[in-house]
């Protein structure tokens, strides 16, 4: 009996190192496996970003020199169709090469002014041929500008050629300090100013706001107007500059914001929390309700002969976009979005930024034409239901009178908008209308 | 008797898929919406199993495991609130969408959430509305995706917090910047001025502070 203890004794130890020592063995070369395998996907992913890098790279390259030669044919094209193609080309070729710059892995700071610059040309190319097919011609200025942005593009291109030669071009691997790609050294290039009235515009970013009237007031004079509109004591809680520059006020439990113009203390915005969850549409009596309500609070805002036109139904509220209604026209430019809580159906929220950036008075002339005259313009694919007249924004700096057409065809509902003194369609925009509310697009 | 338990069967089977659409999706249910759950579930690796349709225990579990982490009652039946939390806009469980596409909203409410949770509320717009400034800017990409992933742009996509799934009120966030409410007037930037370094950033004019973030 001791002998066999002894023996076990002996034996148990040796053996049980032994199984250790397999275990660790195999334990070992299925971790060394799995670094392996780790190692290979790395590497693969490493390949897999350097060569959309290197393609994106080869892309821009090919979408700027497109841009060049398209800009060089513009030039020297004389038909006006020859030009509106011409432009097509290069509203195309500016957008690709905006989005393939955007996909490079470099520092958003630094391309900044590049993405600026190859954006504004399309959209500058885009409103020059929409001026052209309506008749139009390229002026002087137009045709020194478009010289300007050929001179720029041939710069960026030749630069952008160099740096991919060079294999200088920005890959995913490096540290995380690029330079802009289409420049030789770090630094931004000098692009040439873009004039015109469109998207992007410089000039339409930069105007000031025309629906501030009055004189600069105190946040305390603010705050007290702040208190009486909303009926709930607020704390100052700061001041926005900018284009509209405002004092801010939050409640006490930090469920209320609003901020008031410096100018005028008007309401420009305010948010708070809906007390229900009620979701999709309402029935025909809430919805009356609302636009009742909808009316009564913007006129307490200082926001009157406001129009409800467009609806949205999420997270207990009813946000409704409203347009001034003027001079027997709405003016879409002059719109205030207000949220009603539909459990209480009290105001929980208030953004007026668009009317008081445009609000200003305007006389709404008598239109050239009569709606019926007008409706010949709309596509005979199109059963017009109602027709108004309405100011629309064409361009940033510009509104135009149009008639507004209600349209409809197979159940789908679509805003036709014919020019009241030409008579030409000047845009279309499909109807939504769903569970969740009404919007155009 | 018999007669009139026949006809409150046939009623209650002919009024099942009104009941079960009223009350959300659940167990046993069939279709493209269980398909849209089940891809979305995936997706965020809440789920494994195919994404055949059909509402089975897999869907089942992985819908409780959602449902728990994100604060909702686990009950495992997708319905208004449960899809709002997907980002999904279902035919049966009256969920939202705005227009823009559901996909928009809710990565929208991700980045919200992975950027200023725990902010105030009108911060978390902000956050919202910087993005859409910057999709309206000539000097970004022009979709909320590309915004979003440029690289570089948000902390939370260099540091994977954008995967978290947002709660109720980033997504309520993410709508209201959608709809327009601009609590930085227009602002493309924001830091947080304890923790940033950029020069460039930190040079630029600060135009308002919300919670701890300063935008300009």
């Amino acid at each position: 009996m001791r002998n066999l203890r002894n023996v076990l004794l002996l034996w148990t130890l040796p053996v049980l190192m032994g199984f250790g020592v397999i275990a660790s063995a195999v334990w070992g070369m299925a971790q060394k496996a799995r670094a392996e395998e780790y190692s290979r996907m790395a590497d693969e992913y490493a390949g897999a970003c350097v060569n959309s890098c290197a393609r994106c790279s080869m892309e821009l390259s090919g979408a700027v020199g497109d841009m060049c030669r398209s800009l060089e044919k513009l030039g020297v094209t004389s038909s006006q169709a020859g030009r509106v193609l011409a432009l097509e080309d290069i509203v195309r070729e500016s957008g690709e090469a905006a989005a393939l710059l955007s996909r490079l892995p470099q520092s958003q700071a630094e391309v900044l002014d590049t993405a600026g610059f190859l954006t504004r040309i399309g959209a500058y190319a885009r409103s020059l041929s929409g001026k052209l097919l309506r008749g139009g011609a390229l002026e002087a200025d137009d045709a020194e500008q478009l010289s300007a942005m050929l001179g720029a593009c041939l710069g960026m291109s030749e630069r952008l050629e160099r740096r991919i030669a060079e294999g200088s071009m920005p890959m995913g691997t490096e540290e995380f300090d690029y330079y802009d790609v289409s420049a030789d050294a770090p630094g931004h290039p000098d692009y040439p100013p873009i004039e015109y009235d469109g998207p992007y515009s410089e000039t339409a970013e930069s105007f000031e706001p025309l629906g501030i009237e009055g004189e600069e007031t105190t946040a305390d004079e603010a705050r007290a107007a702040a208190e009486r509109l909303l009926g709930i004591s607020l704390e100052y809680a700061g001041k926005t500059e900018g284009r509209l520059p405002t004092y801010d006020f939050v409640s006490a439990d930090g469920g209320i914001s609003a901020s008031l113009t410096v100018k005028g203390a008007r309401l420009l915005s305010f948010s708070g929390t809906p007390s229900g969850e009620k979701e999709g549409a309402p029935d025909d009596g809430e919805y009356a309700a609302l636009v009742e309500k909808c009316r009564e609070y913007l006129e307490k805002f200082g926001y009157d002969d406001m129009e409800p036109v467009f609806f949205e139904y999420y997270g207990g509220a009813a946000l409704i976009t409203s347009v001034r209604s003027s001079g027997g026209a709405l003016i879409y430019n002059d719109a205030v979005k207000l949220s009603i809580d539909r459990e209480s159906m009290q105001p929980i929220g208030l953004d007026a930024r668009e009317w008081l950036m445009h609000g200003k008075e305007r006389e709404i002339k008598s239109p050239a034409l009569t709606d019926e005259r007008a409706a010949e313009a709309v596509s005979k694919a199109l059963t017009v239901r109602e027709a108004r007249l309405a100011l629309i924004p064409l361009t940033p700096l510009t509104e135009t009178l149009c008639y507004e057409f209600l349209c409809e065809k197979d159940g789908r509902e679509y805003f036709v908008y014919v020019n009241a003194e030409t008579g030409e369609e000047e845009r279309v925009m499909i109807v939504e209308n769903d569970e969740n509310g009404r919007r155009a697009r | 008797m018999k007669r009139r338990a026949f006809t409150v069967l046939l009623a209650l089977l002919l009024l099942l898929p009104a009941i079960c659409a009223a009350a959300g999706i659940g167990y046993g249910a069939r279709g493209d919406d269980v398909k849209k759950i089940q891809q979305r579930l995936k997706q965020w690796g809440y789920y494994s199993g195919s994404v055949d349709g059909v509402f089975g225990s897999g869907t089942l579990e992985a819908v409780k495991r959602f449902q728990k982490k994100n604060g909702l009652t686990a009950d495992g039946i997708v319905g208004p609130k449960t899809a709002a939390a997907m980002g999904l806009a279902l035919q049966s469980a009256g969920a939202a969408s705005s227009g823009t596409t559901s996909n928009d909203v809710y990565l929208l409410a991700r980045v919200i959430y992975g950027e200023a949770r725990g902010e105030p509320y009108k911060g978390q717009v902000a956050i919202g509305a910087v993005v859409l400034n910057r999709v309206r800017s000539a000097q970004f990409p022009n979709t909320i995706a590309g915004v979003i992933y440029q690289r570089g742009a948000f902390d939370a996509v260099s540091d994977g917090q954008i995967n978290l799934a947002p709660d109720q009120n980033a997504l309520r966030a993410a709508r209201d910047a959608l709809n327009g409410y601009d609590p930085t007037g227009g602002c493309l930037f924001y830091y947080n001025p304890k923790t940033a370094t950029s020069k460039w950033m930190l040079s630029r004019p600060v135009l308002l502070r919300i919670g701890n973030h300063v935008f300009c």
